[in-house]
């Protein structure tokens, strides 16, 4: 069971990095962001660029990486999401060939293979004969600070309370004078930190690669829509039950059975509570 | 470099005529695996019917070179496979040999070979250092699959090993191996029988020195074959073995390759480089002993010349030396562990960020280390 419980919260604060991103920006701007996987991706391509091809200190090739992916996504708004604000269909598709777009261009600049990056600490600490790297550790607390974090902006600032009273009601809160679009681009901004650091944090456990895209795409819309489109507090619960479940199933069942975890979860959750765990489109569920 | 070679040393004369090779180049991009067969198709077709070329090399894929052989027969351009290992591949030539008898294959081993050697070894192993339990772990992917339902569950056991733990095949996209690192350490095993050509090998090597699993990885992880490895895993890999190609990294067998590879491209080959350098030597010397460029008889020509056998240090002058010879399917012999044989395959370990061959002893660098 020990096993489970270290790599389960490892792979919990990783997805749910990843995923909280994808559920801000549905709760401000509405947007189903197919492109989350790509920050995800340039952030890993970006640190790799910085810290080893450029060979500049690992934390300032860690925030440039964070600052490229942040600037990029804002770029990506302005330049296409603004423009079919509302239109579902189209941020999708928008979104989903931004994915494609970024994904090509990486494999043209880097080349097919995937790329490693050293751990940023190295040993690790022994806990009932098994052993947990420092690169894991620093994972779950550069985890838990991002979130302090971002629980801090969202109650405790006026940024925060502009993006609440924008997922709460956007025509209210347009009438007490909420810019809706400086909101929605700080949350795409926050959003694409968020799997940015899910990128930085696991690139030295994994590798800068191009199926990183999907692989953050696919588990991130899984943990939201487990947790409930927009609710953030559902997609840290969602990430830890499908964390958990993925290591559980490899685990007892079959690895092989681990990549279909999420797919299965998004399913059933769609059957059976379409709101997901904690969401609050209930009218949805009423229609179902 | 055998371009240049053969072209400074005077190119080749053919009925009394001096002629310099002259070297036309596609990249189909096979490594990716997303890039769709076709692009082989057409790389084929246009060096048929652009460039004219009289000899083809090359190929990495064998789903692609299955598809780039059918069009390179349509044109009788001899074609010699320098990368793909599908079987496929060069049975076609005994099941219809008027079509297809213009692919040769130079490297690597074909699947069956390739699966023999890895029990070669793992014989090797039992003999000289007694190990007895054995777990296995595979991407999943059919040719793993095959080659361990068929080779290594028939073989180990006969061999004396104990399977302890698996097979396990993780899938190709795989992220999180912690679940099978666990199930390693668990199942006590002093050996973990591994297969990997993709990405997923990298994270195994990752997550089996993240979690001190002590169990050797010894088997075939191909990206643990290249240089840059020990970087990409900050020295993780130390210890890993690998069945790799003995042309590839310093040593009696392909050394003087290697060498004057890394000295002209400041990189150390990947295992399709010394045998497309040896490739173009044998072509060169099929022609001139045909001394036509007539399809027919450049086939003819390699095949006197692959069945007589040659030395590689004999055809080029830094090419491999094992005995480069052509079976009755136009595969290249396998020596097994005897270079004067045929083509033999390496096991390298990686050993403080130096890539060592461990086996077979006649291209041996050291020996095997364990943890």
């Amino acid at each position: 069971m020990l096993p489970i419980l270290i790599y389960g919260t490892t792979l919990g604060f990783t997805l749910a990095l990843i995923a909280i991103g994808l559920s801000l920006v549905f709760g401000v701007a509405r947007i189903i962001n197919f492109a989350h996987g790509a920050f995800f991706a340039i952030a890993s391509y970006t640190l790799y660029l910085f810290f080893i091809t450029l060979n500049i200190p690992l934390p300032v090739s860690m925030i440039l990486a964070l600052i490229s992916t942040a600037t990029i996504s804002v770029v990506m708004y302005i330049i296409s999401l603004s423009r079919v604000r509302g239109m579902e269909l189209n941020e999708m598709i928008i979104t989903l060939a931004f994915t494609i777009i970024v994904i090509e261009l990486l494999r043209i600049y880097f080349g097919p293979s995937p790329l490693g990056v050293p751990s940023f600490m190295k040993g690790g600490i022994t806990i009932a004969g098994y052993v947990v790297d420092m690169q894991r550790i620093f994972i779950v607390v550069i985890s838990i600070a991002t979130l302090a974090a971002l629980a801090f902006l969202v109650k405790k600032t006026r940024i925060g309370i502009g993006m609440r009273a924008l997922a709460q009601d956007e025509d209210a809160a347009m009438l007490i004078g909420v810019n809706r679009e400086k909101m929605c681009i700080i949350s795409l901004a926050i959003s694409a930190i968020l799997a940015g650091i899910a990128g930085v944090s696991v690139t030295p456990i994994m590798t800068a690669s191009l199926e990183g895209a999907w692989y953050a795409l696919l588990n991130g819309i899984a943990i939201v829509i487990l947790g409930g489109l927009g609710s953030l507090v559902g997609s840290l619960i969602a990430a830890f039950i499908i964390g958990y479940a993925e290591i559980i199933i490899a685990t007892y069942v079959s690895s092989h059975l681990k990549s279909i975890v999420a797919l299965i979860f998004i399913i059933v959750i769609l059957i059976l509570r379409p709101s997901g765990i904690m969401g609050r489109h209930h009218e949805i569920e009423e229609r179902v | 470099m055998a371009v240049e070679e053969i072209n400074n040393a005077g190119g080749i004369i053919i009925n009394g005529t001096r002629y310099m090779l002259k070297l036309f180049f596609e990249d189909t991009r096979e490594a990716d695996p997303t890039i769709p067969v076709e692009e082989g198709v057409a790389a084929i077709s246009r060096l048929a019917t652009v460039h004219k070329v009289h000899v083809i090399i090359g190929g990495f894929r064998s789903d692609v070179v299955i598809a780039m052989q059918e069009e390179a027969m349509k044109y009788k351009i001899p074609f010699i496979v320098a990368g793909a290992s599908a079987n496929t591949i060069t049975e076609r030539v005994l099941e219809n040999y008027d079509k297809y008898k213009y692919t040769f294959r130079i490297t690597p081993t074909n699947s069956t070979t390739l699966a023999l050697a890895y029990i070669e070894i793992y014989k090797y192993l039992r003999q000289e250092y007694g190990f007895t339990k054995v777990y296995i772990i595979a991407e999943d992917a059919l040719w793993t699959r095959l080659m361990v339902d068929r080779v290594l569950l028939a073989y180990l056991p006969k061999l004396g090993y104990e399977i302890v733990g698996g097979p396990t095949f993780v899938p190709l996209d795989a992220r999180d191996l912690s679940a099978e690192m666990t199930d390693i350490i668990n199942s006590g095993a002093e050996v973990i029988a591994t297969i990997f050509s993709g990405d997923v090998g990298i994270i195994f090597t990752k997550y089996w020195a993240d979690m001190g699993v002590k169990a050797v990885p010894i088997g075939i992880n191909v990206y643990s074959q290249l240089e840059t490895y020990w970087e990409t895993t900050e020295g993780k890999t130390n210890l890993e073995a690998t069945l790799t190609d003995v042309g590839t990294l310093e040593g009696p067998i392909g050394g003087a390759f290697y060498r004057a590879y890394v000295e002209k491209y400041g990189e150390s080959p990947v295992y399709t480089a010394p045998a497309t350098y040896q490739a173009v030597y044998l072509v060169a010397k099929a022609i001139e002993k045909a001394q036509s460029l007539d399809p027919d008889k450049i086939v003819k020509a390699l095949e006197e010349i692959g069945y007589k056998g040659i030395m590689g240090n004999e055809l080029a002058p830094l090419g491999n030396r094992f005995l480069i010879k052509f079976t009755k399917s136009h595969d290249i012999m396998w020596g097994v562990t005897d270079p004067n044989k045929g083509m033999i395959m390496g096991l390298q370990q990686w050993q403080d960020g130096k890539r060592v061959i461990v086996w077979p002893p006649a291209a041996a660098t050291g020996e095997l280390k364990l943890p």
